[in-house]
């Protein structure tokens, strides 16, 4: 025993790595944060957490459709946690996604936990997608914020799959292009009831395009 | 590590500050529209304390709505200078009734020192601005990014038809008959302007009448209002540097931005720019300044008060 102690006593376990610290780092290098990640105990939380809250501030950036339909307080709740629940599974549709296109296409054989951590930390910049709610500069903003991530999940895929930028581009364009197929085909239904879980939450239909909303109505008197 | 460094502190602060205001500016008029506030809108004040004239002679010419300036915080016009040139515009424009109890940047009408959660706050901050403190640049700030709201293609629906709704009711209160035809004024004071172009779209809908707008030193964007109204006056001094915000931020006013709705107006001819000659925006030489003078011995407020006569033919 007192053979081991001493190299036992230089061994020191991970620490967890909170969500602030692995934000930190995103922004000091997107490769960085994922090998921070990889070797933190809480990985899998932690990229659920980065999902979950960049679901969150993207309801509530966009939750202008919500006003724009009249939910009620509580309605709107709902809604917003039923909008994080389908951001969530928007985001295993695209890991999934994605790493199908890496295995069959490019033959980079990774598991899927490291293809859910590429993406899942690719999402950090959409943490800040509440800034959407800014006026008049917030959309905008939101553009940017979409941009960033796509440029962290190339850089992150170029490190974690080990690409070249091409090919990371092309794994994440053809990903995009399965995901729009399947919106198209077989993943109809799965809209659909998307939608009716969306409106049940709402308590209403939702309208999403705003135009139909505002230029149906007339102006508020209230007189 | 957040570094303790004050200076970096104080920015901090304000970078946060700027965030929270942007994006909460647009709460108040989203849950009108939503109905979170169950209808609810502050009444305008029964006696106004500005000497204004409300009721004029039999035959009313015009209804002049008055929208003040990002400066203002109360539905009351209270600035003196803005007082002073409503009372001069009555005078100047016999025949027109003028509408003053307007709070432009609330939909629901509150002021900004009163029945809200920060009340308390906005009440040290007009009694810091009436001490010539930093109150003033906080207030304007405020009522800046509900031009932003309004001029926000998402937002702006919904904050245009409240803007609608508040000028719809004083209007019936100043005794405006909805079909009688008269022409109605918007004078839109610096962001006052966006908030007259953003609900004219609706105000025409429901009148039925003639709208002019009339920005002075209006910050405005390109706004689908332009082509509901009959005419749009830009007011503008060289040393306006204010009314500049609409032509650099808007997309919209960009010269290369040729089919958007204010180039669509130019083009059309229904966009006339008045130049006021070395004026500022506000303040000592101003628009409403009575104390500096043009060339020929006129005050600036005499000047503005004489150019929108002229607009008005008087």
């Amino acid at each position: 025993m007192d053979v081991l102690a001493f190299p036992l006593s230089l061994w020191q376990p991970p620490e967890p790595v909170s969500l602030w610290e692995i934000v930190i780092a995103f922004f000091n290098s997107n490769v960085q944060a994922f090998t921070v990640a990889l070797e933190s105990p809480n990985r899998n939380l932690l990229v659920l957490q980065i999902v979950a809250l960049a679901g969150f501030s993207e309801a509530i950036g966009q939750c202008v459709a919500l006003f724009a339909n009249r939910v009620s307080p509580l309605r709107f709740v709902m809604s917003l946690g039923v909008s994080v629940v389908f951001f969530i599974l928007g985001y295993l549709v695209w890991v999934v996604s994605l790493w199908l296109v890496a295995d069959w296409i490019f033959n980079r054989h990774v598991s899927l936990w490291l293809a859910g951590a590429a993406v899942g930390l690719s999402y950090i910049p959409l943490i800040f997608s509440f800034l959407a709610l800014m006026p008049y500069f917030g959309y905008p903003v939101l553009r940017l914020l979409n941009v960033w991530a796509a440029v962290a999940l190339v850089n992150i895929l170029r490190f974690s799959f080990e690409f070249e930028v091409w090919q990371a581009v092309l794994c994440a364009a053809i990903g995009l292009g399965i995901i729009f197929a399947l919106r198209l085909t077989i993943g109809k239904p799965v809209l659909w009831l998307m939608r009716r879980l969306r409106n049940a939450a709402a308590g209403k239909p939702l309208q999403l395009d705003l135009a139909k909303i505002f230029y149906s109505n007339e102006a508020n008197d209230e007189e | 590590m957040l570094s303790l460094d004050p200076i970096y502190t104080i920015l901090l602060i304000i970078l946060l500050w700027f965030l929270l205001s942007a994006i909460s500016a647009p709460f108040e008029a989203l849950g009108w529209w939503a109905g979170w506030y169950g209808g609810e809108v502050e009444p305008t004040v029964d006696t106004p304390s500005a000497p204004v004239r409300r009721s004029p002679a039999l035959n009313v010419s015009h209804y002049i709505v008055f929208l003040t300036g990002i400066a203002g915080a109360e539905q009351e016009v209270y600035l003196p200078r803005e007082k002073e040139f409503l009372r001069r515009v009555a005078d100047k424009v016999t025949g027109a009734v003028i509408v003053d109890d307007i709070f432009p940047y609330s939909v629901i009408n509150r002021a900004l020192t009163h029945q809200r959660f920060f009340a308390w706050f906005w009440r040290y901050t007009v009694r810091r601005k009436e001490r010539g403190g930093w109150g003033g640049f906080l207030i304007n700030f405020r009522n800046l990014f509900q031009v932003a709201v309004s001029a926000d293609f998402r937002y702006g629906p919904m904050y245009n038809q409240g803007s609608t709704a508040l000028i719809l009711r004083s209007l019936k209160r100043y005794g405006y008959v909805v079909g009688s035809g008269i022409p109605v004024v918007l004078i839109g004071y610096s962001g006052g302007g966006q908030i007259a172009l953003g609900s004219a779209t609706y105000l025409k809908r429901q009148l039925k009448a003639p709208i002019y707008v009339i920005g002075l030193g209006g910050v405005m964007c390109s706004d689908v209002g332009l082509e509901h109204i009959e005419h749009l006056y830009y007011i503008r001094g060289r040393r306006d540097t204010v009314h500049l915000i609409g032509p650099i931020f808007f997309p919209g006013r960009w010269p290369m931005m040729s089919g958007s709705y204010w180039n669509q107006a130019k083009a059309n001819g229904k966009i006339t720019v008045i130049d006021m000659g070395q004026m500022r925006h506000n303040g000592p030489g101003g628009y409403l300044d009575d104390d500096s003078f043009t060339e020929n011995g006129q005050s600036y407020l005499d000047t503005t008060v004489a150019t929108i006569g002229g607009i008005l033919g008087v």
